[in-house]
């Protein structure tokens, strides 16, 4: 009789055995069910790089989680009652109106202006580490994405530890549909606060405008509309929570992925020209976003299997990137891989918008330490990974130098 | 009409750029089609966006 497939909390960062390795427990998902009806948490969960694919371009798809069927992992755990969803879980028109004012400073060329002040951040952070050992997600990933986007958000230097304090606390609780009262209540608490520190910001920007994203996005118009001031303070807090946690990850997975590979770190090491394909190789190889949703628009048939309107999808992007189908040698770490394509940041019209931001972030932010540490190593003080559904990243990463 | 008339459009999703001049080969568009030459129906070859989301690039 053949093993019973995990299900439901077992195919999340809840669960133990799958934080250990989602990907052995993805591949035997692949293998046998690829497009697998998880009745515990009632959606659909498709590991097949080629339907993860098309699911995530297919335009006609929902994304608002109140559209999905009553009962259903979208309207039950990702619905926010009958709220709007952020720009996140927004569908047209609304979502390209919002989008379309917030894309100028995200594009490849507006980011890459960046460069220089993103590094000198890094080199300030990496400045503060002064003991051999230490936690990198506490001393560095963590840090890192917030003080930038602090900084493009033009956010006074003295604010940046409260801002990053209360960032974190809002993003514990703003992907996780399974924390706990306390954390939502902490949660919300830190949202309130955000929201009203925001509109201070948006007010003094008004009187004085800066060079910052909070100045762009009051100056941002597109066919005669422009954003309110509500929807300027739901922009920043989906930017500080879409971009943190995230952008912290990828750092972090990096440097794992690298730790744990010593001839691909010495590669590197010896030519760092390949950090880009390097950055590419990480996001296929150990995403940091592991799942991405949408809602069936219409009855069709996905493998063979029948798809009801309404129905939740899960795309599994961990599983899609390690796709056998596709990659040879998915589960090898090569920094040189020739193909390196992924779906971490998705796909369609919801692709992540920050994706050259966070690219950025990692490729310095993962030079700058290698540099400043020639014997950097994995401390016996270990790491572990963080239970927040849908992430994959270390919560603590013991490092040596 | 001249190089300097070809013109850029970028994907407003992913930042794709599409350049008149050189085309995109391995799809067979080649060099110098027009932007308006290209079916309606294609998609942004990194994020699958259509082609109405795409805006012309100013540089």
């Amino acid at each position: 009789m053949a093993d019973s497939l995990p299900e439901g909390i077992e195919l999340t960062a809840l669960d133990e055995a799958f934080r250990r390795d989602p990907y052995k427990i993805l591949k035997r998902l692949r293998e046998v069910a690829p497009v697998y009806g998880d009745d515990q948490l009632t959606r659909v969960i498709c590991t097949r790089h080629d339907d993860v694919k098309n699911l995530l371009r297919d335009k006609d798809f929902f994304t608002d989680p109140r559209k999905a069927n009553p009962g259903t992992f979208h309207r039950e755990f990702l619905a926010r009652g009958d709220d709007e969803p952020t720009m996140l879980m927004m569908d047209e028109p609304d979502h390209r109106r919002l989008r379309s004012l917030v894309t100028k400073p995200f594009t490849p060329a507006a980011v890459e202006s960046w460069r220089p002040r993103i590094r000198s951040v890094i080199q300030r952070i990496l400045g503060e580490i002064k003991t051999s050992e230490f936690d990198l997600i506490e001393h560095y990933a963590g840090p890192i994405p917030a003080v930038v986007i602090a900084e493009m958000l033009g956010i006074d230097p003295q604010m940046h530890a409260q801002f990053k304090h209360w960032s974190s606390l809002a993003v514990k609780v703003s992907f996780n549909p399974f924390a706990s009262e306390k954390e939502l209540q902490q949660g919300q608490e830190a949202v309130a606060s955000l929201d009203t520190f925001f509109l201070a910001e948006i007010e003094s920007r008004r009187k004085s405008p800066g060079g910052d994203l909070i100045s762009d996005m009051i100056r941002a118009e597109e066919a005669g509309e422009k954003l309110t001031a509500e929807e300027i303070v739901g922009q920043c807090n989906l930017l500080l929570i879409a971009g943190n946690v995230t952008t912290s990850d990828l750092i972090g997975n990096s440097i794992k992925a690298l730790l744990d590979n010593p001839l691909q770190l010495a590669k590197l090491r010896q030519s760092p020209e390949l950090i880009n394909n390097t950055v590419e190789e990480v996001l296929r190889f150990d995403s940091p976003v592991t799942n991405s949703g949408r809602i069936a628009n219409r009855d069709f048939e996905l493998d063979g299997c029948p798809i009801i309107k309404g129905q939740s999808l899960m795309t599994s992007l961990a599983a899609a990137n390690r796709d056998p189908a596709v990659y040879p040698d998915p589960d090898k770490f090569d920094i040189e891989r020739e193909d390196t394509h992924h779906q971490s940041f998705g796909g369609g019209r919801h692709l992540c918008l920050g994706a050259h931001l966070a690219r950025l972030e990692a490729q310095e932010a993962i030079l700058a330490l290698l540099e400043k540490y020639p014997n950097l190593a994995h401390s016996d003080k270990g790491y572990e990974y963080a239970a927040v559904p849908t992430f994959r990243g270390l919560s603590y990463f013991w490092v040596s130098s | 009409m001249s190089d300097s008339d070809y013109k850029k459009y970028e994907c407003v999703i992913c930042g794709f750029i599409y350049e008149e001049a050189l085309g995109l080969p391995d799809e067979g568009i080649s060099p110098g089609t027009r932007w308006e030459d290209i079916p309606e129906d294609w998609e942004c070859p990194d994020c699958g966006i259509s082609k109405a989301d795409f805006d012309l690039y100013e540089e």
